[in-house]
């Protein structure tokens, strides 16, 4: 809801690739795991490419594998490489304008918010989270996590 | 963006009416235009995110020529919280932060606890602003609601 669906999947997608432990995969193969159609998941990890986070290689055994090591990996990085700095920068309210000169009237606690959320996204880590996908995660088609 | 488009023009609506009160000759009601103008938002979005405020008892509009929208009850009883959810629905306090249908208290993903403690912290926060408190801040402060190209140009 608060990400596009392109990042929510650029997200699943990067963890994947982490947890599977292989290095290239192709991307109709990362498409049937998480149940999105390879020409939108295409689009989606080019984007990650040209950001530096995943890179590309064409032909048999070719796909896409992570370009950094996963633990270098935060879900910022993937945020600002799909859906931009917004959430991490703007107003709550929208106002270009608004900053500690000309405020709008949410933004004294706006600020505090915002530096709570952006740390969890900053602090979390592909490979954290690829760790974490256990058992008893809604990550349970990825690999190592048993059945989901 | 946290919101949606329609919430953070819903928000500014709203706060905008909040400030203007009651009591003006021409009634309660202003006009969709106006607000249009003043905050620099197109029609047809407020006419939109207005439809979710009157459906959810927030605001209340009449047809006509003194017609418009008017706050529905009073601003000491509506709270931020109330605006979002009228708005953008209970999505940002309900779904999973990467997307995944299954995720939740029973099933979490790997980040759910971290992100369930913020938007917590987001949501306490937003229920205990209410649109008076936030009116009065506006007020008394001279804060903006609208672009300042767009308040230059009026």
């Amino acid at each position: 809801m608060i990400f596009s669906k392109g990042c929510e999947y650029a997200m699943q997608a990067t963890v994947f690739l982490a947890g599977s432990g292989k290095g290239f995969l192709p991307v109709r193969r990362i498409g049937e795991e998480l149940g999105v159609s390879p020409t939108f998941l295409a689009n989606v990890l080019r984007a990650l490419t040209k950001r530096g986070l995943l890179r590309s290689r064409r032909g048999p055994g070719g796909g896409v594998a992570l370009a950094q090591p996963a633990e270098e990996i935060s879900l910022k990085d993937i945020v600002l490489a799909i859906d931009g700095p917004g959430l991490f920068e703007e107003c709550v309210l929208g106002l270009p304008g608004c900053g500690n000169r000309e405020p709008c009237p949410l933004h004294e606690e706006w600020g505090p918010a915002r530096s709570g959320l952006t740390a969890v996204f900053e602090e979390t880590t592909v490979a954290a989270l690829a760790r974490d996908a256990g058992e008893h995660s809604a990550l349970g088609y990825f690999p190592g996590s048993g059945a989901p | 963006m946290l919101f949606s488009n329609s919430c953070e023009y819903g928000l500014r609506a709203t706060l905008y009416l909040a400030t203007l009160g009651d009591g003006e000759e021409e009634g309660p009601f202003v006009s969709i235009g106006t607000i249009s103008d003043e905050l620099d938002i197109s029609f047809h979005f407020l006419t939109k995110t207005f439809q979710k405020l009157t459906q959810a008892g927030i605001l209340q509009s009449q047809r006509g020529p003194k017609g418009g929208v008017a706050l529905a009850r009073s601003p000491e009883e509506v709270t931020l919280l109330d605006l979002v959810l009228a708005i953008d629905g209970p999505g940002l306090f309900e779904e999973c932060v990467l997307g995944l249908p299954e995720c939740g208290n029973r099933r979490p993903c790997p980040v759910h606890e971290r992100w369930a403690e913020e938007r917590e912290r987001l949501g306490d926060m937003f229920a205990q602003r209410t649109l008076a408190e936030l009116a009065e801040d506006i007020q008394s402060s001279n804060l903006r609601l609208a672009d300042v190209a767009a308040e230059a140009a009026v």
